[in-house]
C-alpha cells in the first residue's frame, strides 16, 4: 500500500522499497515464519503425514482388495472350470449311462425274442410230437383192431385148443 | 370188493349150502350168475334198476335157467334182487367160493378161457396151476369170449394172463409208445 501510494505521491513508479519497510518486512516476515515453522508446519507436516500414510493405506488396502479381487477371480475361474469339468463328468457319466441302458434294453429284447423263439420252437415241437404221438396211437389202435378181427376171424377151435396146450406148457416149463 | 357185511353174509350162505349138502352147486351157480351179470349190461341194468318193480327184477329167477338152480343159489339171488344189492353179487359170490375152497383146504382159482374145453383140458390146466402155484386148487371155468383166446388164471391175487386180447394190448401199448 505504502508502495502504491508513493508511486501516486512520486508521480512515477518506484521498483524498490525502503529500506526501512524492507527490514520491516523481512522482520514481519521472518516472524511469520517463525511462527509458521512453529505452529503451522508441524501440524501441517503431521496432516501431511497422516494424509500420506492414509494415501499409502488406501492404496495397500486397494491392493489387498486388488489381490483378493483376482484371488476371487482365480477361483472363480477354479471353480467354473471345476463345474465345466464336473458337467462335462456328468454328460459322460450321463452319456455312458445311456448306453449302458440301451445296451441293456437291446440285449433283454434280444433275450426275449430268443426266448420267444425258443418257446414257439419248443411249442412246435411239443405240437409235432403231440400229433405225431396221437398218429402213432392212432395208427395203433387201427392196427390192433385190424389185427384183432383177423385173429378172431382165424381162430377156430382147434386153435383155440392150441393156445390152452401152449398155456399149460408155458405153466409147466416155469417149473 | 369184498367187506365185513359181505364175508359174514357168504359165510352164511356156505353155512346153509353145507347143511344142504350143496355147497358145490351154490358156489358154481352163484359164480355163473355174478359173471353173467358182470358181462352182460343189459341184464345188469334190469336187475339193478331201481324203477322197475321188484317183481319184474324177480322174474329173472323164474328164467329156465335159474329154475334149475339150487334153492338156496336162489334164495340168495332173491335177496340180493330185493335188497337192490345184486348189482354187488361178484363180492359175496367169490367170497363163497374162497369160503367153500378153504373148507377143503383148497384156493380158488377162476380160470377165464373164451371157449368151453373138454374135460382133459380142464384138467391138464388145473394140473399145471397147481404145479405152478404150488397149492391145491378149486378150479372154475369161465368162459368169456371177450378174452379172445388163450387163458386167464387168477388165484388170490395172482394173476397168469396167457389171453389174446392180452397181448392185443400189449401190442397196442407198443404200437402207441
Amino acid at each position: 500500500m505504502t508502495f502504491l501510494l508513493a508511486a501516486a505521491e512520486g508521480g512515477g513508479i518506484q521498483l524498490f522499497p525502503d529500506t526501512s519497510e524492507l527490514i520491516w518486512g523481512l522482520v514481519a516476515f521472518g516472524l511469520l515464519f517463525v511462527v509458521l515453522a512453529k505452529l503451522v508446519f508441524p501440524k501441517a507436516n503431521v496432516a501431511l503425514d497422516e494424509r500420506r500414510t492414509a494415501i499409502q493405506g488406501k492404496l495397500e488396502e486397494a491392493d489387498a482388495k486388488l489381490n483378493e479381487a483376482e484371488e476371487a477371480r482365480r477361483k472363480f475361474e477354479a471353480s467354473i472350470a471345476d463345474a465345466r469339468g464336473e458337467a462335462n463328468t456328468i454328460i459322460e457319466e450321463a452319456k455312458q449311462a445311456a448306453e449302458s441302458v440301451r445296451a441293456d434294453i437291446i440285449a433283454k429284447a434280444e433275450s426275449e425274442a430268443a426266448a420267444i423263439v425258443e418257446r414257439a420252437r419248443a411249442d412246435v415241437a411239443a405240437e409235432r410230437d403231440r400229433a405225431l404221438q396221437e398218429l402213432r396211437t392212432q395208427v395203433g389202435e387201427l392196427s390192433v383192431q385190424l389185427a384183432s378181427r383177423i385173429v378172431e376171424r382165424e381162430l377156430d377151435g382147434s386153435t383155440h385148443q392150441n393156445l390152452v396146450d401152449e398155456y399149460v406148457q408155458r405153466l409147466s416149463s416155469t417149473n | 370188493m369184498t367187506t365185513d357185511r359181505t364175508r359174514a353174509y357168504a359165510q352164511a350162505v356156505v353155512t346153509f349150502a353145507t347143511a344142504d349138502d350143496a355147497l358145490d352147486a351154490v358156489e358154481d351157480e352163484l359164480l355163473a350168475v355174478a359173471r353173467a351179470v358182470d358181462s352182460h349190461e343189459e341184464l345188469r341194468q334190469r336187475l339193478t334198476d331201481i324203477h322197475l318193480p321188484v317183481g319184474h327184477r324177480l322174474a329173472l329167477l323164474e328164467s329156465d335157467v335159474l329154475n334149475a338152480a339150487h334153492p338156496t343159489t336162489r334164495g340168495v339171488l332173491a335177496m340180493l334182487i330185493a335188497g337192490d344189492r345184486v348189482g354187488e353179487l361178484t363180492a359175496p359170490a367169490n367170497d363163497v367160493a374162497e369160503l367153500a375152497a378153504a373148507s377143503r383146504n383148497q384156493e380158488v382159482a377162476e380160470v377165464t378161457v373164451a371157449v368151453e374145453l373138454d374135460d382133459a383140458r380142464r384138467q391138464a390146466l388145473s394140473d399145471a396151476l397147481e404145479r405152478a402155484t404150488g397149492r391145491t386148487l378149486d378150479v372154475k371155468f369161465v368162459v368169456d369170449p371177450s378174452i379172445v383166446g388163450g387163458v386167464r388164471a387168477r388165484i388170490g391175487d395172482t394173476v397168469i394172463d396167457g389171453t389174446v386180447v392180452r397181448r392185443l394190448d400189449e401190442l397196442r401199448t407198443r404200437a402207441a409208445g
